[in-house]
This record gives structure tokens, sequence and C-alpha cells, in this order.
């Protein structure tokens, strides 16, 4: 083989095929290559460098290799030695695989099938089906382990395990087809089940088959209908070949009021919504053949609603979020559909298609019940993101003021990053679009005399919907000079659990910490705490100058024993207390990777202590690290709620634009309380919507309500919040133009009588008005401003890179989360805006933004091999 | 062919003649093999079957099959025990021609239905040299470069990785000892000669004596 005869070539060698891995694992995997005497001997020293070799062995190559003749060999050996040292280092980093993925679940599925298995456990069957539900994986593998086959059996034995089993296997069933199936099968899924509009799911023929709805009299025979139903796949044939037509013989057994089967029933539904109706007998045969003659033999089987792979890349990629979302990500997300479900025709009597669709959607309608199951579904692993709605578009006429709270965090645009080096697309929920906007800096007008920041309005044509204005609204904030910075105290809590030790963790935690002293001075003091298995203080205020003392005690940093620590958090702030710089800047720099079990027993009251202290004038600052345990959500409201900072820290460079170069920003606040108000002109606005922020709105009177919390800004730091507008002048033709209302004039323009103005003056030809509040970083009352912006009427082309790269890493970012509202946002799109806007571009931030979209790009099919990657 | 029941559940109801402190035993046992072996197992089976749901699925399989097996007949060879059962419900979802491709990874990752690229080129990754010497270490591009590797020799260096002996590996995939050993020599001698590790290795500090024993276990 060529690749054997150069070696090189071996390393581009991508991703065999099925086949090709079956071949390479079963044959003798030397691809034909015969093994000559010489290679034998070379193995033998590669033997010898893994240390593979008996005593006896080694002498005798020790032997060989003493003479000068075995310099070269003696090489060889060492090399070899020092790769198989690096290799056996853990994988974890390398391999972007971290390790127990579906751990919950395997152990779930253990305990479901010793459970099912021995009824002498004192798991109740209850808890088993719980078990089983709540846990993905389970599901997954009890169809893979073969557990299909004894599922009669299973039945007979009359357990509710058993039926929950079935239950999960038929599920698991839907799952396993072939790529087709699975387009259509995901297409109907998306309208029967997940019921939010996929983008490439407009037509709604699937919805058409009839649903029936689980009904708390169902029985097992109705179970076992579809469990016939839903059999697709090849691996059925066994199936069939052991048990035959005898299918279910003991149907009957299984309990009628086993509480699972009625849960899943809706589920299955969907099933049969797919296979028509009319089929309510097993059919023979399995994936397309049994769905081709089913269509032969006149079922009404919906057609699919595409059949080929989507041939737009950015319709891809948001179906791939979308199914990511709502479908693949570990199944949970069924899992929870199915309980809701449950719970909703729990709560319904009536059944039918008309039901259906009065079922809430569950972007839209939060109710109590329902979300809190969705917030326990809104995990990856064991990250945790809080899942937000996107802001729709609201009307003047309505709504004439959007009121918000700043936000500086820059988390999530390192966690997109992280996601994408991974090659993986990042869940939806973890896209905060103010977050990846706020990570870059704009080179806005620094702040004129005392204000603590500038304000720039500029418009624009909306690049991913024509007809639309874009408005970007820039705060930058003064910039002190390292000199001239404030005293600061800081306190390092740092998370030591055993967790934490692994290389993108505690060293780089120290590695950062290590960064940041650097750039203090001795007007600053530095405390270390730690918490968890070695809790304690580790350093006690220590004067910025005496660099070696801290650097010491962050050396002596390790990581082990259990996470129990119960005075962390608040030893942190006792000690921020005892090193208080008055005047200064007093923070507590939290550097975990999301185990923030301090000893404070629930969140809430974690979120009070740091609310309390804040107001004490000790801030906090949040620092995400590693992956797989995140909890993203929960640090963010720390953060928020501590006027403080959360940034995630992926690597040494991160960790190097966060607490060095943004020093000062990160520890000085130069205006707390920063409440931004829009108010909108009816007269030029007909919709607007506010790009991002979601975690951020607020309600219009607490705009001018001083004890309401809103966001800080640092030195230096800058915010950047984008809305986009329907002018009256197009909003006839804009989708989301407000309904012509029966009882008021269609135009304000036209048929209202003109409001006058306060002045005196013409109407208003003002687009909006911006207002500012913000404290003084010690003070109490709140200042307010006011900033009018009229439309220039510039096209996209003609705005200033600050509003044009904004724009492009906005569509990114819609892209990623699969928005309703990306319009014809495209990832080319995003890439040839991005490279026209790059600025100066300090720290090559922008240009890594390229890399990331075009990262995205290589994650999701390239029919025709157009898209961002030219 | 199916491989075979899942041990306590292709008993059915006949299972509960098992006394109850084994069950806990049992129980405490798998739970165990869990903790110990699962992130060794998923990397190994995701190698295998290039896709990360299936290597969820062979993994749980495994200890679903543990479940079955009393811990006297395993003592001593678990961890083989373990990779074989996975190794082989990797065979049998290949054999089954790759058409049971999971939901999540198929939408994402397939060009068509017959090219199952797992995943896509690292096209940007070194794009910023800084970034890529930060992230990287020689552990990690080593580990990048294995998965390049013709699969039986990545394999058995994955295993040998994972701490088994030359013998184990051959157990585990049921090839010749002296097979084993020579793939393990071919991928190593691959891995040494690329240009990158070239690299990283002319950066490493002084030679070490010429034998070191730190690499043996």
């Amino acid at each position: 083989m060529t690749r054997e005869k150069n070696p090189p070539d071996a390393f581009h060698d991508q991703s065999p095929s099925a086949d090709e891995r079956l071949r390479a694992l079963l044959g003798d995997g030397l691809e034909g290559v015969p093994v000559t005497a010489d290679e034998e001997a070379a193995a033998g020293l590669t033997a010898h460098a893994l240390g593979e070799l008996s005593p006896a062995e080694v002498a005798e190559i020790e032997r060989r290799l003493a003479g000068a003749a075995g310099s070269d060999q003696r090489t060889t050996v060492r090399e070899l030695g020092v790769i198989g040292e690096a290799l056996r280092k853990p994988a974890a980093v390398a391999t972007g695989l971290r390790a127990p993925v579906g751990s919950a679940a395997i152990r779930t599925a253990v305990t479901a099938a010793l459970a099912a298995g021995d009824h002498t456990t004192h798991q109740s069957p209850g808890a088993v089906a719980q078990g089983a539900l709540a846990a993905p994986r389970a599901r997954r593998g009890l169809f893979a382990s073969g557990a299909l086959s004894s599922l009669p059996m299973l039945v007979a034995a009359g357990s509710t395990a058993a039926a929950v089993l079935a239950v999960i296997m038929v599920q698991e069933q839907a799952n396993r087809v072939t790529l087709e199936e699975r387009v259509a099968h995901d297409a109907a899924q998306t309208v029967v089940f997940d019921r939010r509009a996929s983008p490439l799911a407009a037509a709604p023929s699937a919805t058409a088959a009839p649903v029936r709805r689980g009904q708390p009299g169902d029985t097992a025979a109705s179970v076992a209908v579809v469990l016939d139903d839903a059999r697709p796949s090849e691996a059925d044939k066994s199936f069939d070949a052991e048990f035959g037509s005898q299918s279910i013989p003991a149907a009957d057994a299984l309990p009628a009021s086993a509480p699972v089967a009625i849960l899943a029933l809706p589920a299955l539904e969907v099933n049969k919504a797919m296979q028509g109706a009319g089929a309510q007998k097993p059919q023979s045969g399995s994936g397309i053949e049994g769905q081709q003659a089913a269509r032969a033999r006149g079922a009404s089987l919906p057609e699919p609603l595409f059949k080929a792979p989507p041939a737009n890349l950015d319709a891809a990629l948001s179906l791939a979020s979308e199914q990511r979302q709502g479908l693949s990500e570990s199944l949970a997300y069924r899992s929870h559909e199915l309980a809701r479900e449950s719970a909703l025709s729990d709560a319904r009597d009536g059944s039918g298609l008309e039901d259906q669709k009065s079922i809430p959607d569950r972007r839209r309608e939060p109710q109590q019940a329902l979300a809190q199951l969705d917030r326990n579904f809104a995990s990856r692993g064991t990250e945790r993101y809080g899942k937000f709605v996107e802001n729709a578009f609201r009307h003047p006429q309505e709504q004439p003021l959007s009121t918000f709270s700043i936000d500086v965090d820059t988390a999530s645009y390192a966690l997109v990053r992280r996601f994408l080096h991974d090659r993986q697309l990042p869940p939806p929920d973890a896209v905060r679009l103010e977050e990846m906007l706020n990570y870059f800096s704009y080179d806005d007008a620094l702040p004129e005399g005392d204000d603590p920041f500038s304000v720039s309005l500029e418009t624009a044509a909306c690049p991913w919907r024509a007809g639309h204005r874009l408005v970007r609204v820039g705060l930058k904030g003064r910039e002190i000079a390292a000199a001239a910075r404030p005293g600061t105290s800081l306190v390092f809590l740092v998370d030591v659990s055993g967790s934490m030790n692994e290389p993108n963790k505690l060293p780089l935690v120290k590695q950062s910490l290590s960064m940041l002293v650097e750039q203090l001075t001795e007007n600053d003091t530095v405390t270390i705490v730690t918490y968890a298995g070695d809790a304690g203080l580790k350093l006690a205020p220590t004067s910025g100058e005496k660099k070696g003392r801290i650097r010491a005690a962050i050396d002596a940093l390790s990581a082990g024993g259990s996470t129990n620590g119960s005075a962390g958090i608040e030893m942190a702030y006792s000690q921020a207390a005892a090193a208080f710089v008055k005047g200064g800047s007093n923070r507590v720099v939290l550097a975990t990777d999301g185990d923030l079990n301090v000893g404070v027993t629930s969140d809430a009251a974690l979120v009070e202590l740091i609310k309390h202290k804040a107001s004490g004038g000790v801030f906090l600052t949040v620092l995400g690290f590693g992956e797989g345990n995140l909890q993203d959500e929960k640090m963010e409201k720390l953060a928020d709620n501590g006027n403080g900072l959360y940034a995630y820290i992926d690597g040494a460079r991160e960790a190097r634009k966060v607490l060095v170069e943004q020093l000062t920003g990160s520890t000085v606040t130069i205006a707390k309380d920063v409440k931004i108000q829009v108010e909108f002109n009816p007269t030029q606005v007909a919709a607007y919507r506010l790009l991002g922020y979601e975690n951020r709105i607020m309600a219009t009177e607490d705009f001018r309500d001083d004890t309401k919390d809103a966001g800080e800004i640092g030195a230096g730091h800058g915010v950047t919040a984008l809305y986009e507008i329907v002018p009256i002048a197009t909003a006839a033709q804009s989708p989301v133009g407000p309904e012509p209302l029966k009882y008021q004039p269609q135009s304000p323009v036209a048929a209202k009588p003109e409001p006058a103005p306060a002045d005196g003056g013409p109407i208003s030809s003002e687009l909006l008005t911006v207002k500012l509040r913000w404290k003084a970083p010690h003070g109490d009352t709140s200042t307010l401003r006011e900033f009018p912006l009229e439309d220039s009427g510039a096209t996209f082309e003609n705005a200033s890179t600050n509003l044009r790269f904004a724009a492009a890493v906005a569509q990114f970012g819609m892209l990623l989360r699969g928005s309703e509202h990306r319009g014809q946002a495209t990832l080319a799109h995003v890439t040839a805006t991005a490279a026209g806007a790059l600025g100066t571009d300090p720290g090559g931030l922008r240009a890594e933004f390229l890399d990331l979209v075009r990262e995205a790009g290589a994650l999701v099919p390239q029919p025709g091999g157009a898209g961002p990657r030219d | 062919m199916q491989s075979a029941l899942v041990g306590p559940l292709a008993v059915g109801g006949g299972a509960t003649d098992r006394p109850a402190s084994t069950a806990d035993d049992l129980h405490a046992w798998v739970m165990e093999a869990v903790e110990r072996y699962e992130g060794a197992l998923l990397r190994y089976a995701r190698r295998l079957v290039g896709d990360l749901d299936l290597a969820q699925d062979a993994v749980q399989h495994t200890f679903l099959k543990l479940c079955g097996e009393s811990q006297a007949t395993l003592e001593h060879r678990l961890g083989p025990w373990l990779f074989a059962v996975c190794r082989n419900r990797a065979v049998d979802h290949l054999r089954r021609g790759g058409r049971e491709r999971s939901v999540s990874s198929s939408a994402f990752l397939d060009h068509s239905p017959h090219s199952g690229h797992e995943q896509a080129p690292p096209a940007s990754r070194e794009a910023d040299p800084a970034m890529a010497a930060e992230a990287h270490d020689l552990a990690a591009r080593l580990h990048d470069l294995l998965a390049d590797l013709p699969p039986p020799q990545a394999e058995a260096i994955e295993l040998w990785c994972q701490g088994f002996s030359y013998r184990q590996i051959a157990e585990i995939t049921g090839r010749q000892e002296g097979n084993v050993r020579v793939l393990a020599h071919r991928g190593l001698t691959k891995l040494r000669a690329h240009p990158l590790v070239r690299r990283l290795l002319a950066d490493l500090p002084q030679p070490r004596p010429p034998h070191s024993q730190e690499v043996t276990r």
C-alpha cells in the first residue's frame, strides 16, 4: 500500500468508511505488507522503548546497543521512549473527548438492568422507570445491548421496568435509521413532536396524519402495536428470526396500569404519524424498503419533507443546531418532551389534532412546571447553560421603551471558541450575542470631560434583511493608565477540588493568576483562599510588591480531595473585608470549573451573600475554567449579582487578555448600575428588536429606580448593543411588521394626530433616543444622559468598521443559535463582512473570529464545496 | 448476528434466585468498573466506529454485559475483557454496514449517505501559531496524529496507552502478539517521523540516559 511506502501520506488519510473500519478491525492489521526480518528487529527495539520486553530480552538488546554502532538505535529508542511516555499521559485534553460523557446514564442503565433482572434489589419499579427515562444514554444503551431480543420475555415477566425498557427501545429504534429515513424522520419529528418551525420543514404535511393521544386507558396491546410499527432496522432480523410472528406473545401480561407505557405513548404516536394512521398492523420489511412497501400498499405515508441533504450550508447549520437542541443532543430533550407531553395530556381531557395545536410551544410559553423541566434538560454532559428565549420584535406603538442593563461579560465567545476548536457546534444556549459582541474592542471615541464613558450611535442598512435598519449603540469606558490605577485588594478564591486536576484547569488557573500578579504594585494586596478538600487561607493579605511570596503561594496550590469546603466563600469575603482598600477596588476573584459547592447551601443563598457583599463594596469576578462540568448560567448569575465580570478562560491567551491587557477594566469599575433605555419614535419605527441581552432586560420602571441593580462597566471596557429596526416606510413589506389593526389607523404618520412636541418644535424626525443612567462606583444616585439619533440613511457598505464588524458577529451568533431572526445571514456573508471590517484589530481578535467562522463552516456539510471555506 | 443477550435480561425473571447481597456486590462491582474504564472505553470505541453515539452504545453494551458476568471469572482480566467486548460490539456495528448511524453525529458530519466523515479536516487549527503552541504540547499532538494512523496501528498504540501489555492487546484484538508488536512499531515509527514530532522532539531538553526507564510500567 502506498501509505506504507510514503509515511507522511498516512497522516492525510481521513475518515474511513464503515467497511474500511471493519476491515481494519478484522484483518491481521498488517495491510498486506509483509514483515521483514529487519522490521522484526526494529519492532524489538520499539518494544524495548515501550518497556514491553522481559528483563532477559532487555539485557540482550542493551548489549547490542552498547557499542558505538548502536548510537543511532539508542537515539531511536530514546525518542520512541519519549513519545511513548507522552502518549501515556492522560489523553483527555488531546482527544477532545472528555471522559465520562454519559456516566450518569450508564450507571442508571446498569442499575435498571440489574433491577429488571433481579427483583430482590431495593429499586422500586417506579424509581427504575424514572431513572431510565431521565437517562438518555440508558435508553440508547438498552436498545443497543440487544435487549430488544429479550423484550417479549421481559414483557412476560410483567415488570414495570420491562415496560420502560420497551419504551426506551422503541424510542431507540426510531433513531436507528438510515440517513434518508432519518432526514424524513427528523422532519416529521420537527413538526409533530417538536413543533418549532424548522427552517427546512416549512410544509406541514407531516402533521396531516391524525395523531392519537395516549390515554390513561390505553393498554399494553396498543404499546405492542406501536412497538411493531416502529421496528425499522435490520438489527431486528434477529428479532424476527428468534421470535418470528409471535412478536409480543405476552403483551397482555403487561400491566395495563403501567404508568410508563402511558407516558411513552405520545411519543410513540410520532412513529405512527410517520407510518401513516392506517398502518396499524405490523409491517414486514424495514427501513426504506418498508416505507416504500407501505407506500405501494397505498398507506398514507407522508412524503419526506426533504429528501436530499440540504443544499444550503447555512440552512444546514441552522438545522444542525435545531436538531442538536431538539433531537440529537443525547436525546435528553426527547425524554424531556415525553415527560412534558405526558404532563400536558394529564392536564387535558380532550384529545385530537386541535389539542396538538394548543400545546404551548416550549419556547414561547414558559409555564412554571414545564419551565422547570426545561431547565433540567438544558445541559450538556454536566455542563449547564441557562435556556433563554431570543428577544422578539416589538412595536413602538405598544412598547415605545426598550430597557436593559449593560453587560460586559465575554464568556460566551470563549465558550463558543472552545466548542469550535473541539470541532463541535456549541449548544444554542451557550451562544449569547451580547457576550460575543462585547468580546471585541471597538474604536469608539473616548469619553470627554468627567463622563465615565462615551456613547456612539450609528445607523445603517441591516445586512441580513432587506429594508430593515441596524442601529449600533456603543459605550466606551474611560481608560485609566495602569500607573493611575487605584489600589486594589484581590482575594483569589481558588477551587482546588479533585476535578480541577486537569491541565486546562488548575495549572491554567495558576498561570493566569501569576500573569495577573506580575501587573500588581505596592498599592495592591493579594490574598489567596482555597476551597474544597484542602480548604483554607493559603496566603494572608500580601503586598503586590512581594511577588516572590505570592508566586510561591500560587505554585503551592494543588488539586485533590473531595469538594466539601465549608469556609470557602465566606472566608474569602472576610479576608476581603480585612484587606479592604478604601477608595480603591476590592474584588474576590473566583477561579473554578463550575463546582460551586463553596459551603453556602443553596444557589439563592449564595447569590444573596454575593449581592450583600457587593453592596458593601467587594465585587466578584468569576473566572471559568475547563469543560465538562461548567455551570455557565450559575457563574454568570453570580458575577452579575456581585457587580462583577464573568470570563471563561480557555487558554493562556485568554487569560492574558482578561487579566493582563484588561486588568484595570477587570479590577477597576468606573461606573455601576449602568442602564440603557431606548425610546423609539413610532412615527419612524414600525418594529424593533434588541439583539442579545436576553438575560439583561429590565422593566421600564426599573430604569429610574436607583435601587435596581444593573451592569458595571470597567475602565476601558466597551459595550455594544445592536437593534434591528423595521422603518415605517418598509414595514408593509416586512414579515415582522405589525398586523394591521381594525380599530386604529394603520399608519401613524398618515392618520394619527401628530403629538405636539414638548418644546413646540416640529415633529421629531428622530429614529430613537438612547437614555443612559449610571452611578459612580461608590455612588447611590444615578446620572441621566440622553442621546437622540436620526437615521443617516447610510448603506451597510458605508457604515463604520465598528458597525460592520458587530453586524458580522451578530450574524454568526444568530446562525450558531439557529435563530429565527437570522434572515438572509450566511456564513459566507459573515466572513466577507468581517474580513472587510478588521480595522486595526489589536491583539488579532478579529482575525481569530474569521478562523472560527471557518471552523464552523467545516462542521456542516457543504454540497458542491461552496461555502465560507473558499 | 446480535451478539448475545445481556445477562440478567436474557434470563428474564429467572434471575430472581440470586441472593440479595450478591446483587448488591454485583452492582458495586459493575459501578466500579464503570468508574474506572468508561472514559477509556469511550475513546477507544469512538476511534473504532468513528461516531460518538455508537461508541457510547458500545460502551454501555459492554457494561450491561458485564452485569451478566461473575466477578470471580473476570478477576484478573477485567480490563482486557471489557475492551474485547467493546471491540466486538464495534465490529457488530460496522458489520451492519454503518447503517445505524446515530442521529446526532451523522446529522452534522455526513456529506452524503456514503461518506462517513468523522470530523472535518483541522482546517484552521494551526492558523494561530501562538495558540497552537499553547494548547498543544507533545502529548496532545501525538494523540491528534494517532487518529490519522492506519486504524490497526492506532488501535495497538492506543491500547498500549491504556496500560495494556502487548499480550493483553493481542487478547483484546484477537491478533498474534508478534503482530501487535509490529503494529505498534509501525505506528510509533510513523509518529516519530512526522515533521511536527521531529520538531517537538528537537525542542526537548537534554537527552535522557539511553534507556530511559520511566516509560516502563
